[in-house]
């Protein structure tokens, strides 16, 4: 008896502490997804710890490029819901097929819970939306 | 005797040949189990075989009922070794048990002494629900006990447009891997990099005077994989194509063959007008890993 307890606090112990040391995160989310493009050939965009936003983005040929809006998006259950609009980077790539930047956002983002932006890039009067991962902060 | 050497040798198929064939009662047989049970008593308790013991009781239980003993001294140490035996079991679990609290500590103490043994980033992809893109984004083990280092690329902002290769290698400070073979007629029209303390971009736009479309490599690298978010544009899900022990994901995004690759944190691909097997030629000259060693 003594040694079935034992046993069972054993597993359960190591359970636990494996639960607790490897937390594995994946970012698996559901992304909306657009129609295949004749301009943008790849769009990336990031929101690390910081608040910082990151946006990339390639086209096949030689436009002006932009990020046009960025949305803060919080989780609720398994949606997300726009919290608000934030300012989009001031830059605007001329006449290139590669666009990066990176924007603050901890003025803007404030309270906790899981958190992506949503941003719409611009070049040749086509947009793409692109979706950062999720972030709990 | 017979059964007793077809019981020692745990013969069964042989004790129910004997029982069968008549050349032995159940009675004899029991009484044969008892005989090699009692001797085993009589050693010493360190030489005495508990399973065998265990095993010709249960025999004899079947046969004949609860099995006999000669004295209630030989009952009574049976019972007392079958009490240590499930002592020794305890402790046999209890010190597994401790071995293996051991090791979840150990694993403790390295995720806080070595962040960066345990701490590993990764990067994969899959398809959009509605196949209209391909995703590539960060997967992390986090020991999640201290805070993530920031091993930064480059403390500044830049970027580059030139038509000089060395230009790029004196940029990035290493020679980015780039194709190696093109087909026919294509060249490079311009490099482009970005360099940044979360990214790296790297892109290669080749140009031919058959085709008004280009035809464009690029490297795109997250310093912290966890962040890193990429979406390719494509029609709809496309195949994934073994190669040189690397997984190319093969698509189309309008007209134009798009490969996207991953090596650890890093994403490659090439697009343009080709076909699939110019698309793996000019994958296969890039060198596959060696490219991602020099990032």
């Amino acid at each position: 008896m003594q040694m079935k307890v034992f046993r069972q606090v054993s597993c359960f112990a190591m359970i636990l502490l494996l639960a607790l040391v490897f937390t594995v995160h994946t970012y698996a989310d559901t992304f909306p997804g657009q129609r295949a493009s004749t301009v943008f050939n790849s769009t990336s965009v990031a929101l690390n710890k910081s608040k910082e936003g990151a946006f990339g983005a390639t086209t096949y040929n030689y436009y002006d490029i932009k990020v046009s809006s960025v949305t803060l998006q919080k989780q609720n259950g398994t949606k997300w819901e726009d919290v608000k609009s934030l300012t989009a980077p001031s830059k605007v790539a001329k006449d290139t097929t590669l666009y990066t930047s990176t924007e603050s956002y901890s003025a803007s983002i404030s309270g906790t819970g899981t958190f992506r932006l949503k941003a719409v890039f611009s070049a040749g009067g086509a947009t793409t939306t692109s979706y950062s991962g999720s972030m709990s902060l | 005797m017979d059964s007793t050497n077809c019981v020692s040798n745990g013969n069964l198929d042989a004790i129910k040949c004997l029982l069968k064939e008549g050349k032995v009662s159940v009675q004899e047989l029991n009484e044969s189990v008892q005989t090699i049970i009692q001797c085993e008593l009589k050693k010493p308790s360190e030489k005495i075989d508990m399973d065998k013991v265990y095993a010709l009781s249960d025999l004899s239980w079947m046969l004949c009922g609860s099995p006999k003993f000669e004295t209630s001294a030989q009952k009574y140490k049976v019972e007392a070794l079958a009490k240590l035996k499930k002592h020794d079991r305890f402790r046999h679990w209890k010190k597994r048990s401790m071995a293996a609290m051991g090791l979840a500590a150990s694993l403790i103490v390295l995720a806080i002494i070595g962040n960066g043994i345990l701490y590993r980033h990764w990067l994969s992809g899959d398809s959009s629900e509605d196949d209209q893109q391909y995703l590539v984004g960060g997967n992390v083990v986090d020991p999640g006990l201290i805070a993530k280092g920031s091993a930064e690329i480059d403390a500044t902002d830049r970027d580059l447009r030139t038509q000089d290769f060395q230009a790029v290698i004196d940029f990035l400070g290493y020679a980015p891997d780039v194709p190696q073979w093109l087909p026919e007629g294509w060249h490079v029209r311009e490099y482009l990099a970005s360099s940044h303390s979360r990214y790296q971009w790297i892109m290669v736009n080749y140009s031919a005077s058959h085709s008004e479309d280009m035809l464009v490599y690029q490297i795109q690298r997250y310093t912290d994989a966890d962040e890193a978010q990429f979406s390719f544009e494509q029609n709809q899900t496309g195949e994934k194509v073994e190669t040189d022990g690397l997984s190319i994901y093969v698509t189309l995004n309008i007209e134009k063959t798009t490969g996207v690759w991953i090596i650890d944190s890093t994403t490659y691909n090439i697009a343009g007008p080709i076909d699939t097997n110019e698309l793996l030629k000019i994958q296969r000259s890039i060198g596959g890993k060696n490219a991602n060693e020099s990032l």
